[in-house]
């Protein structure tokens, strides 16, 4: 089970995946990957977690995907690969590989790259991504399917190189088509599963106008791309709280009427405001129970006919 | 007589080497030098989709770096083939001469 959380800039992402993982993580053994360029798991697990694997509890464990370290340890790899040929060149590979590691998109591609590693991994039961605000997630998501196209294109051309160097000079074999072979086949993996009924994108959001309309538009763009969205996660909702001033729980119970009609059966779960700032694993775990509703998001639900008569029309 | 015993054998195998030469060239060749301008433009065609950064096309170079050891030696000379002058119409202009 893969679940993808996404959503506004500031409406708790981190706090609802962090919980949900801490919810799992009572059954099941589970990863949290914080995809963020600015990733705060740390200071919700209160101790130090970093771009290597961290061990939360018994069964959950944590990673911040950091693009600068994943960049230098791709470039030492790379590097020690090259030294290892011993060959002479009349151009600077060193050089290069800094130029290409600080050029435009590099940094996104590293993201990617980190991602998709995560993605197939195969040796957790249940995978949790707390991704970056919407925008930087569609683009995430979108990547996926213009490196698969690109891929494509790639191996092909390739295919037909090699096919003429045999024709030219006979038997010709390439370790290079082999290599881009897996690199195609890990991209079509990464899509196939992004696309599979056990992969579930959550939005989050917050009774208030910003948030719903960026959902939305989000929404929209995934479907664009056809990706399918599970539904979506009410957070820092005041309804069920008594102790809040009577201005924004009125404000709110207008945007909750507004989230009810738009998202109908596809609100996954409601989130209250906390009476404390949910921080350390005993009050995520508390607020895991909540977002119970989640383990079967998909169950009785067919993947084709979801609420799309709705979705389209936006 | 000519030759000698001993010279009969290398000179049918010369012979027929010339023969499978002047076959090669008159016959053969200009399939294999179309297939070796193909080879050339395909082999252009995929070093610019996956360096192209190198001559100034932005690509997301990032993931095919993975496949610079396997292709280091062969980049100079596509670097130089590609910042060499080329008169398009030139080309055309033989191609179409060629056709003829």
């Amino acid at each position: 089970m893969r679940y993808l959380f996404g959503g506004k800039g500031g409406v708790g992402k981190t706090t609802i995946s962090a919980a949900y993982a801490a919810h799992r993580a009572t059954t099941a053994r589970t990863l949290l990957v914080s995809t963020d360029t600015s990733p705060s798991l740390s200071d919700i697990f209160e101790r130090e977690i970093g771009a290597e694997e961290t061990r939360v509890e018994e069964n959950l464990f944590a990673i911040e995907i950091n693009a600068a370290v994943a960049m230098e340890r791709y470039k030492k790899e790379l590097r020690a690969r090259i030294e290892a040929l011993n060959m002479d060149f009349d151009f600077d590979v060193k050089t290069y590989l800094e130029a290409m590691t600080l050029s435009p998109g590099a940094q996104e591609a590293a993201v990617f790259d980190e991602f998709s590693a995560h993605l197939l991994r195969e040796d957790f039961d249940c995978l949790v991504f707390d991704t970056a605000p919407a925008g930087e997630t569609l683009r995430l998501l979108a990547m996926s399917s213009l490196i698969q196209r690109w891929m494509g294109i790639i191996v092909r051309t390739r295919r037909e190189v090699v096919r003429l160097k045999e024709v030219l000079t006979g038997r010709f074999k390439d370790p290079l088509l082999q290599q881009l072979a897996e690199m195609k086949d890990k991209f079509d993996r990464v899509k196939r599963i992004l696309h599979a009924p056990t992969t579930h994108l959550i939005f989050v959001l917050n009774p208030e106008k910003l948030p719903i309309e960026e959902t939305h538009r989000a929404i929209a763009n995934l479907q664009r791309f056809k990706f399918h969205v599970e539904g979506v996660v009410v957070n820092r909702s005041v309804s069920t709280n008594a102790p809040i001033s009577n201005g924004l729980q009125a404000t709110q119970a207008r945007y909750l009427q507004r989230i009810r009609e738009e998202f109908g059966n596809r609100i996954l779960a409601e989130a209250p405001v906390w009476h404390d700032e949910p921080r350390g694993l005993q009050q995520l775990r508390a607020m895991g129970e909540i977002l119970s509703t989640l383990d079967h998001a998909s169950a009785g639900r067919t993947r084709k006919g979801f609420l799309r008569h709705k979705f389209d029309k936006i | 007589m000519l030759l000698r015993k001993d010279q009969i054998f290398p000179f049918l195998k010369r012979l027929w080497e010339n023969t499978q030469l002047f076959l090669h060239a008159s016959l053969a060749d200009q399939f294999y030098q179309h297939a070796r301008k193909d080879l050339a433009r395909k082999e252009d065609f995929f070093f610019i989709i996956c360096f192209g950064d190198m001559i100034g096309m932005p690509t997301p170079t990032y993931l095919t770096m993975r496949l610079l050891p396997f292709i280091l030696q062969d980049i100079p000379k596509w670097r130089q083939r590609m910042s060499r002058e080329r008169n398009r119409f030139w080309e055309a202009w033989e191609e179409f001469m060629r056709e003829l």
